[in-house]
C-alpha cells in the first residue's frame, strides 16, 4: 500500500518534469516575446524590467533597432524635408518646435511592447488571415479527397487499388524540396497561379499519401452492410457518402488533421518560393522581419508567438476530438 | 401476395461458380428459411434477391416482375442484416426514418409512421438514443422497425439472430414468427442454426455447396430427408451412418451385412440397393435384437449428459456411432451390446447418397 503510493507520486512527478521540459521552449518563447533585441544575448527566464524612452535616443538608432519608420514619424510629427538620423530625440523637439510629449506618444509603444507592435503594424493580420484561408482550405478539401479516394478503394478488392495507393506512397518519399523547382514552373507557368494562395493549397492537397493512408484504412472497418443497407433502403451512392460515410469520418479527419494542420500552418519554404511579400502566409511573413544589417529579434520571436497561438486554441477546443483519434481502434467504439 | 422465383439461377466470381442453376419457388406469405453449412451459398442467394449481387445467368422474379436488372430499391424487398448495420451516429428515430426520408416521403408522415412502427416494436422509449446505447436485443429490433417501415412485400433476414445470446435467440425468433403471422408478408431468412430453421420455418430450403437439396416443411424433412447429406445435416447430433456390404432379403424380414464383419437383423425389407443405413439416436435402444456387437468389437469414447439424456458416443468397426439413452442408463463394457433400430424410422440410401423409399420397402 505505502510503496504502491511512492510509487504514484514518482510516476507523477517524472511525468510532470517531461511535461515541463516539452514546454520549456514554449516558455523561452514566449519570455523571448517580450524581451528587448537590445538584451538578446542574455539569457531571460522572466521578462526583463523595460526602460522608459531616453529623450536622448537618436532618431537613427531608434529606426534600426526598433522598426520605427522614420517617414511615418516625419510624416505624423508634421516634420518637412531632411531628417537628420543622428538627431536626438530632444533636438528634434527643439529644432521643429514640437512637444517632446508628443513624441513620447509616438515612440512609446515602439519601445515598450516592440515586438508585438512591430508585428500588427507591419501586416500580420492580413498573413494570419491567408495562412487561416490556406490552412483551412487545404485540411478540408485534402479530407474531402482522402475520404473520397479512401471510399474507392477501401479494402483493395481489385488488384489496380493497391497499384494507386502504392502511387501516393511513392509521392511520400520525394524530398519536397527535390521537387519545388519542377512544381514552381507548373504553377506559374502551366497555371499562371503566381503570388497565389490558391498555388498553396493545391499543393498541400497534391497526392494526398496521408489522407489516403488515414480514410482508406479508416473507411475499410466501416461495415460493408452499411452501404448496402443504404442501397435496401432506397438510396443512391451519394446518399450513402453524404449522409452515412462522411458523419463517420470525425475521428480519421482528427488524425489526418492533427498532423497536418502543423504543416499547413508552418509551411515556409512554398510561400517564400511561390508567393510576394504583399501575400505572404505567417511563417514567411515572420521570416521576412529579418532585415540584412539589423534583425529585430524581438519582433520575430513576437510574431513566431503570435502565429503559434491561433494554431493552439484550435488544438484547444478541438482537444477532446483529437484524443479520441489517439484512442482509435484502442477500443471497441 | 408475392412469391419469389429463381429460374436456374446461376452465380459466377470470375471463374469459380458458386450457385450452380437454382431453381427455387419461394411460397408467398410464408416464411422460408434457407439453410446449409458455411459456405454453400445461401448468403450468396439472398443477397442475389435483395440485388446486391449480380445474377450472373438465370433468371429472378419477385411478384409477376422479372428484377434480374432492378436496383435493389425497385425489388420491394427489405434486409435485416447479420450486424444490423444501423447507421451509427443516427438516433433510433432516424434509423428507422431513413427508408422513408429517402423515398421523399413528408415529414409529419414519417413522424407518424415512424411512432406506428416504434409501437408494435416496443421501442417507443428507445427513439432518441443511439444504436451503441441499446442492447443487442433493441438493435435487432431497431432493424426490423427500419425494414418494415417500408412496408416491403419481402423480408430478407440474413442470418439475423447469430450475434445473440441463446435466450435473447429464443425470444426474437417467437417475435419474428408473430410479426411474420401479423404482417403476412413474404420472408426469407438465412441460418445456418437448423434449431431456428426447424422452430420458425414454413418452408426450408437446404442448400449444399451451391445446390438445392431438399425443399418442403421442417418435419418432412427431417423424417424423410432426400439424400445422404440432408439426412446427416438435420437433426442434432446428426444421424449414424452404417456402410453396408451386402443386403439379404429374406422372406419375413432381412439381414444386412455391415463393413466390418457385424450383422444387423431386421424384421421388414430392406431396399436391395442400399448402400449405406442411417438411424437417428433417439431411434437407438439399448438392449435391442437387431443389432449384437461383442466387446472386443466397441469401445465408448464419451457421453455428454444433458440432464434428462445422455447422448453416447462409442467407436464400432465402421466408424462412430451415436445412442440417446435416459439419464443415468450405462452402456455395458463387458458383456456383447445389443442394439434395437426403430424399424420405422430407418433411411436406406443409396450409392449416390440419394434416399431410397424405406417407407413402403
Amino acid at each position: 500500500m505505502r510503496k504502491s503510493t511512492r510509487k504514484k507520486y514518482l510516476l507523477i512527478a517524472v511525468l510532470s518534469a517531461y511535461c515541463l521540459l516539452t514546454l520549456m521552449p514554449f516558455y523561452i518563447l514566449a519570455v523571448r516575446a517580450f524581451t528587448p533585441t537590445i538584451e538578446s544575448t542574455e539569457l531571460h527566464l522572466w521578462i526583463p524590467e523595460r526602460r522608459d524612452l531616453s529623450m536622448n535616443a537618436r532618431i537613427g538608432d531608434l529606426s534600426t533597432i526598433y522598426n520605427v519608420d522614420a517617414r511615418a514619424f516625419r510624416r505624423e510629427m508634421g516634420i518637412k524635408g531632411y531628417l537628420n538620423p543622428q538627431l536626438k530625440l530632444s533636438q528634434i523637439a527643439e529644432k521643429y518646435e514640437i512637444e517632446p510629449e508628443s513624441i513620447r506618444t509616438y515612440l512609446e509603444p515602439f519601445v515598450q511592447y516592440n515586438g508585438i507592435y512591430t508585428i500588427v503594424n507591419n501586416g500580420f493580420v492580413r498573413s494570419l488571415i491567408a495562412t487561416i484561408v490556406v490552412t483551412g482550405a487545404s485540411v478540408l478539401v485534402g479530407a474531402l479527397l482522402g475520404i473520397m479516394t479512401g471510399s474507392a478503394l477501401a479494402g483493395f478488392r481489385r488488384r489496380w487499388h493497391m497499384f494507386v495507393y502504392n502511387t501516393y506512397l511513392l509521392n511520400m518519399i520525394i524530398p519536397p524540396m527535390m521537387v519545388i523547382l519542377p512544381q514552381y514552373i507548373i504553377i506559374t507557368r502551366y497555371l499562371g497561379l503566381e503570388n497565389s494562395l490558391l498555388s498553396l493549397v493545391l499543393l498541400h492537397i497534391k497526392g494526398g499519401a496521408l489522407s489516403t493512408m488515414v480514410f482508406t484504412s479508416y473507411i475499410a472497418t466501416v461495415p460493408r452492410e452499411l452501404k448496402e443497407s443504404v442501397y435496401m433502403d432506397g438510396g443512391k451512392h451519394y446518399h450513402y457518402f453524404l449522409y452515412i460515410l462522411l458523419p463517420l469520418m470525425g475521428t480519421p479527419f482528427a488524425v489526418f488533421a492533427s498532423i497536418t494542420m502543423p504543416w499547413f500552418w508552418n509551411d515556409l519554404l512554398h510561400a517564400l518560393v511561390l508567393l510576394r511579400p504583399d501575400n505572404y502566409t505567417l511563417p514567411a511573413f515572420v521570416a521576412s522581419i529579418g532585415g540584412t544589417f539589423t534583425t529585430n529579434f524581438e519582433a520575430i520571436f513576437s510574431g513566431v508567438l503570435l502565429s503559434l497561438l491561433p494554431i493552439l486554441v484550435v488544438y484547444l477546443v478541438f482537444q477532446k476530438l483529437f484524443i479520441r483519434s489517439a484512442m482509435a481502434g484502442a477500443v471497441k467504439g | 401476395m408475392t412469391q419469389v422465383t429463381l429460374t436456374n439461377a446461376v452465380k459466377r466470381y470470375g471463374t469459380v461458380e458458386v450457385l450452380h442453376g437454382i431453381d427455387l419457388e419461394i411460397e408467398a406469405n410464408k416464411l422460408t428459411v434457407l439453410l446449409g453449412p458455411s459456405g454453400c451459398g445461401k448468403s450468396t442467394l439472398l443477397r442475389m434477391i435483395a440485388g446486391l449481387e449480380d445474377i450472373s445467368d438465370g433468371e429472378l422474379q419477385i411478384g409477376d416482375r422479372i428484377v434480374n436488372e432492378a436496383d435493389p430499391s425497385e425489388r420491394g424487398c427489405a434486409m435485416v442484416f447479420q450486424n444490423y448495420a444501423l447507421y451509427p451516429h443516427q438516433t433510433v428515430f432516424k434509423n428507422m426514418a431513413f427508408p422513408l426520408k429517402m423515398k421523399g416521403t413528408p415529414k409529419s408522415e414519417i413522424e407518424t409512421k415512424v411512432r406506428e412502427t416504434a409501437r408494435v416494436l416496443e421501442l417507443e422509449p428507445l427513439l432518441d438514443r443511439l444504436p451503441r446505447d441499446l442492447s443487442g436485443g433493441q438493435r435487432q429490433r431497431v432493424a426490423m422497425g427500419r425494414a418494415m417501415i417500408r412496408n416491403p412485400k419481402v423480408f430478407l433476414f440474413d442470418e439475423p439472430l447469430s450475434n445473440l445470446d441463446a435466450e435473447l435467440r429464443v425470444k426474437m425468433r417467437l417475435e419474428i414468427a408473430r410479426l411474420q403471422k401479423e404482417l403476412g408478408a413474404t420472408m426469407i431468412f438465412v441460418t445456418h442454426d437448423q434449431v431456428e430453421a426447424m422452430t420458425l420455418a414454413d418452408n426450408v430450403v437446404i442448400l449444399n455447396s451451391g445446390y438445392v437439396q431438399q425443399v418442403g416443411a421442417p418435419l418432412d424433412i427431417y423424417n424423410h430427408p432426400a439424400n445422404r447429406f440432408v439426412a446427416g445435416f438435420i437433426g442434432s447430433p446428426s444421424m449414424n451412418f452404417l456402410p453396408v456390404e451386402k443386403v439379404e432379403n429374406t422372406a419375413n424380414g432381412a439381414f444386412v451385412h455391415l463393413q466390418g464383419g457385424l450383422k444387423a437383423t431386421f424384421d421388414r425389407q430392406v431396399p436391395q440397393d442400399t448402400r449405406t443405413l442411417g438411424v437417428r439416436p433417439e431411434h437407438v435402444t439399448v438392449g435391442g435384437a437387431t443389432l449384437s456387437i461383442p466387446p472386443a468389437d466397441f469401445t465408448e469414447l464419451g457421453a455428454e449428459h444433458l440432464g434428462d439424456r445422455a447422448y453416447h458416443h462409442i467407436t464400432l468397426p465402421f466408424g462412430d456411432f451415436t445412442i440417446l439413452q435416459a439419464e443415468g442408463e450405462k452402456i455395458p463394457s463387458t458383456d456383447a451390446l445389443a442394439l434395437g433400430f426403430a424399424e420405422a424410422r430407418l433411411h436406406f440410401f443409396d450409392e449416390d447418397g440419394l434416399a431410397l423409399t424405406g417407407k413402403d420397402t
